[in-house]
């Protein structure tokens, strides 16, 4: 009974009531105590299936049929239940707002200590020990409609940790949340691996945020059997494009071991760090020349602000300001424009020039007024003092209607706009709306959901359904298209897919604007970035400059090159060739 | 965190119970404008410092005075005011007593036609004020109440409705938020709300969503070990057929106890003393035979309370004060319930209120929370 693994399954099958195909399909795991299990794949792999066999959601919750063995810590949870385990498996769920049954905090942290009848001196005991182990102190007395994101997961995992659960299972905590959030979250959970030797089971689409924590990782991907090893063993295994983009990067140059840490990435950039010179290394197995153009702008610099080097494309100039290569005509302009949410300012005198035909990402952290500037540019929030002018009306005097006909908005939540029962029913409503005649199947082909143009929107993924959302908006045929926060739970395929299709957006001339916190997305994407803070402009400029100089809203490539030429992955192809790119 | 130790501090649940009692007692009984005019102004104070900015939101903390009601507040005040005065106007037109007549409408119009009195205006204006009290009363109270507890402070055979309504309660604002953004969303998709049809692609996704928010909801509570069923192993389980039995003889006695009179009448025979003895006894025991079902079906699911506010001196006091200002009205009410009321319309004419020094003094102490809450903040 030495090595006794915590979790242990055995060949489980399980299939939804109802399901064509099993969710799972003969899976085994087992998982040693202590350990930091990172579960990853496409949507619709089963991931969350898998976790919530964990603690007997599945099957008690949903029902179904199951075959197979599952023990975790000694219990059964198919016999015993969601209930039953409670004290055994603590699972912290996605989102961060539909997990709260209390107003206050403390009592958050009460509610399965009550459950348990645990009897009240040990429930005051318990609840400073959590509330230290997570570092939440200072939250104890705070409503739950006050805290961030952020401290809303750490709540919500204090929460489950009081009946001391020896597994802690996280279905995408930090999917909703913005980097610095997610990191405060994460950071959280290493320290109680670390210290308390508690076990962890974490799904998660940006591997990037994770990996370098994962003492294994299970990868998951539908009519497969799922892969279980060490971060590198998988990471090279799994497709290109569902690999962060530091994996990436390490594998088009041929790196290995693969880098998961920014740190272990630097190495290999520079082996010889005391001479500072542009070298690119090449991983000993891989024995393949470095870049065609060593260029001095390749080695490291310590502070953030990106080198001065002579650089070969226009963007790359980090000290020049934003001029756009054509003149464009503003598409939408702020002045001037104040605006208070119920006595709190948001914004204050600000100003911003979005021109057409071009992809502007506004970023920041939750918080720092997207939202409000959005629905400020499109209408649905009046200014206080100021002026909006989108596509030649004045938000104040203009009627909704009048908007609507230039400018389409696509919500945080697609669920919003969603209520047809067929997507082609979603495109219809809206070109009716707009006086137009029924039509679609171009748009449909265009946004890949021909092959669900009679479904229920409600039966698709969350990417397909973002897409839905952005059909029944493009239907109108807008000018302008905005879009909230559009990466929110979509994994790298969902996110690349729907880059093209913005993409494709711009270049038949219109113009987009998404408020974000996903750096890889806006790096990829953006023609503009406009980092906000607190409401006011931080830094404005072409995504190549802005992105380079910062040190929260950088990509994973950006913080290991340190230029503003390397900022993607495919810049990275572009730079170092074919040469890198199709050895490994 | 350096929050301003004034802003921690909160009421127990039972000592703001007590105030809201006392509170709503005094601007229920009284129907004097000097009076009523007392409760209102301890309202709005008590109004105020739940309001005071480093209470507020921002800060976050329990007594934040974030009542679950809170968005919107400002337009349901502006709405119920402005019905106050359209009721009040109409009922000082409508009356048409009393001695002093300042000037006549056409008597051919209905209802308001014929003279409009002074006594008319002062009654009407009285009514309002009351209204208006009661009002600022319940606004301080919902204000300063934490309903989580409050909910949560039910018997135990209550336990799961208490706390099914609390998490309702906090499901009231967000259901608000998303409707509006629904709302919002459809409107820029070119939605118009011309005919019932329209409502669709606004009910849609809100029930969508809050069926989705539900099952979140409910996937969350039963990993944290709450279950509808009873646990077992707790030693005081009672077989669902007995709660069944004793829930459905109860309500039988209870009904039968209620109807036996009527029915003994219906048939004819002769009703004495006797019968509606029967039937109370019947429906009393009815009502305990339920209670005790309850109860003994409560004991079956092993829980234990968390108590996040213990019993401070402060609480003592405002108790104390609650209990006080009830007493007195309650003797006034009793012995001389002429005090308590104002009518210029039963007299014809209109007079100078009475004061009485007494009852204003315990009027005036409702003002309580806030002094005892400065003087004690030391204990938060």
């Amino acid at each position: 009974m030495a090595h006794e693994s915590i979790i242990h399954i055995q060949a489980v099958t399980y299939w939804y009531p109802g399901a064509g195909r099993p969710a799972l399909d003969r899976v085994s795991l087992d998982v040693e105590e202590g350990e930091f299990l990172l579960v990853a794949g496409v949507s619709g792999a089963g991931k969350s299936t898998l976790l919530r066999l964990l603690n007997g959601l599945v099957p008690h919750f949903y029902g179904g049929t199951l075959s197979g063995r599952v023990l975790v810590a000694g219990r059964d949870p198919i016999a015993l239940g969601p209930g039953g385990m409670s004290g055994t498996v603590g699972f912290v769920f996605q989102d961060p707002e539909a997990q709260f049954v209390a107003d206050v905090v403390e009592d958050e942290l009460a509610f399965s200590m009550e459950n348990a009848g645990l009897p009240l001196p040990l429930m005051r005991r318990r609840m400073e020990e959590v509330l230290h182990a997570v570092g939440i102190e200072h939250l104890r007395g705070r409503r739950a409609s006050t805290l961030s994101g952020g401290e809303r997961q750490r709540v919500a995992i204090a929460s489950v940790l009081t009946l001391q659960p020896r597994v802690l299972v996280l279905d995408e905590p930090t999917s909703q949340l913005d980097p610095q959030s997610a990191e405060e979250v994460l950071d959280s959970l290493v320290k109680l691996n670390r210290d308390l030797g508690l076990t962890i089971v974490l799904c998660e689409h940006r591997l990037e945020r994770v990996v370098q924590h994962a003492d294994r990782i299970l990868y998951m991907a539908p009519a497969c059997p799922p892969l279980i090893g060490e971060p590198e063993e998988i990471l090279s295994e799994i497709p290109m494009p569902l690999a962060p983009p530091l994996v990436q990067v390490g594998k088009l140059l041929g790196w290995k071991p693969l880098p998961l840490t920014i740190r272990e990435a630097k190495r290999l950039v520079l082996p010889d760090a005391g001479a500072g010179a542009g070298q690119v290394g090449v991983g000993e197995g891989g024995g393949r020349t470095s870049s065609p153009s060593p260029s001095p702008s390749l080695s490291l610099s310590p502070s953030p602000s990106p080198p001065s080097s002579p650089a070969h494309m226009p963007p790359a100039q980090p000290s020049d300001s934003y001029t756009p290569i054509p003149a464009r005509p503003p598409s939408i302009s702020m002045h001037d424009v104040w605006f208070a949410y119920a006595g709190r300012p948001v914004l204050r005198g600000f100003d911003l020039e979005v021109r057409s035909g071009e992809i502007t990402a506004l970023m920041g952290r939750n918080g720092a007024g997207k939202t409000t500037i959005l629905k400020l540019m499109v209408g649905l929030l009046k200014p206080a003092h100021g002026r909006v002018v989108m596509a030649g009306l004045d938000t104040r005097r203009a009627s909704l209607e009048q908007i609507s006909k230039v400018a389409g908005y696509v919500p945080q939540q697609p669920d919003v706009l969603l209520f047809a029962d067929s997507v082609q029913g979603e495109v219809d409503f809206t070109r009716r709306a707009h006086g137009l005649p029924p039509d679609g199947a171009d748009l449909l082909a265009r946004l890949g959901l021909t092959l669900y143009r009679w479904h229920d929107p409600r039966d698709l993924s969350v990417g397909e359904r973002q897409r839905v959302a952005l059909a029944s908006v493009l239907a109108g045929d807008p000018d302008i298209v905005l879009l909230d926060e559009p990466t929110r739970g979509l994994d790298y395929l969902q996110k690349s897919v729907l880059a093209g299709i913005l993409r494709g957006l711009r270049d038949e001339g219109r113009t987009v604007v998404l408020a974000t916190h996903d750096v890889e997305l806006a790096a990829h994407l953006a023609d503009r970035v406009v980092l906000l803070g607190d409401g006011e402009v931080i830094d404005d400029g072409p995504a190549r400059r802005v992105m380079s100089g910062s040190l929260v809203f950088s990509t994973q490539v950006s913080k290991l090159f340190g230029t503003p030429r390397l900022l993607t992955v495919d810049d990275v192809r572009a730079q170092f060739g074919a040469g890198a790119g199709h050895g490994g | 965190m350096a929050v301003d130790r004034d802003t921690q501090f909160q009421y127990h649940v039972g000592a703001w119970l007590a105030w809201g009692a006392a509170a709503m007692l005094a601007a229920l009984l009284t129907r004097n404008p000097f009076y009523l005019a007392l409760v209102l102004a301890a309202a709005c104070a008590v109004n105020l410092w739940l309001d005071r900015p480093s209470a507020g939101a921002g800060a976050g903390t329990v007594h934040g005075g974030q009542g679950p009601i809170r968005p919107g507040r400002g337009m349901l005040l502006r709405l119920v005011l402005g019905l106050l005065v359209v009721v009040a106007l109409f009922k000082w037109l409508s009356l048409h007593s009393g001695a002093t007549v300042l000037f006549r409408l056409p008597e051919d119009w209905p209802l308001i036609g014929g003279p409009v009195t002074l006594e008319a205006l002062v009654f009407a204006g009285l009514d309002a004020l009351s209204l208006v009290t009661v009002l600022a009363v319940f606004a301080a109270f919902s204000a300063g109440a934490d309903y989580y507890t409050l909910l949560r402070s039910v018997p135990p055979f209550m336990h799961q409705v208490g706390l099914v309504a609390s998490i309702a309660i906090t499901f009231v604002p967000q259901t608000v938020v998303r409707f509006v953004e629904i709302r919002q969303a459809q409107a820029l998709r070119g939605h118009r709300l011309r005919r019932a049809g329209d409502l669709l692609p606004l009910v849609m996704p809100l029930l969508a969503g809050g069926m989705e928010r539900a099952i979140n909801l409910a996937e969350a509570m039963e990993s944290r070990g709450f279950s509808a069923r009873t646990q077992a192993g707790s030693g005081h389980n009672l077989p669902p057929r007995a709660v069944q039995s004793g829930l459905v003889l109860g309500l039988g006695l209870v009904l039968a106890g209620g109807a036996l009179p009527a029915l003994l009448a219906g048939a004819g025979v002769n009703t004495w003393a006797g019968t509606s003895w029967a039937g109370w006894s019947l429906a009393i025991a009815g009502i305990a035979l339920l209670g005790l079902t309850l109860w003994s079906a409560g004991r079956a699911a092993k829980r234990t309370r968390y108590r996040r506010t213990a019993w401070k001196d402060a609480d003592v006091v405002l108790v104390v004060v609650s209990a006080a200002v009830m007493g007195i009205l309650l003797a006034y009410r009793l012995l001389s319930p002429a005090t308590l009321v104002y009518d210029p319309l039963a007299y014809l004419r209109v007079y100078v209120p009475g004061f009485d020094p007494v009852l204003a003094l315990a009027l005036a102490a409702l003002v309580a929370p806030v002094p005892v809450a400065t003087m004690y903040k030391d204990q938060a």
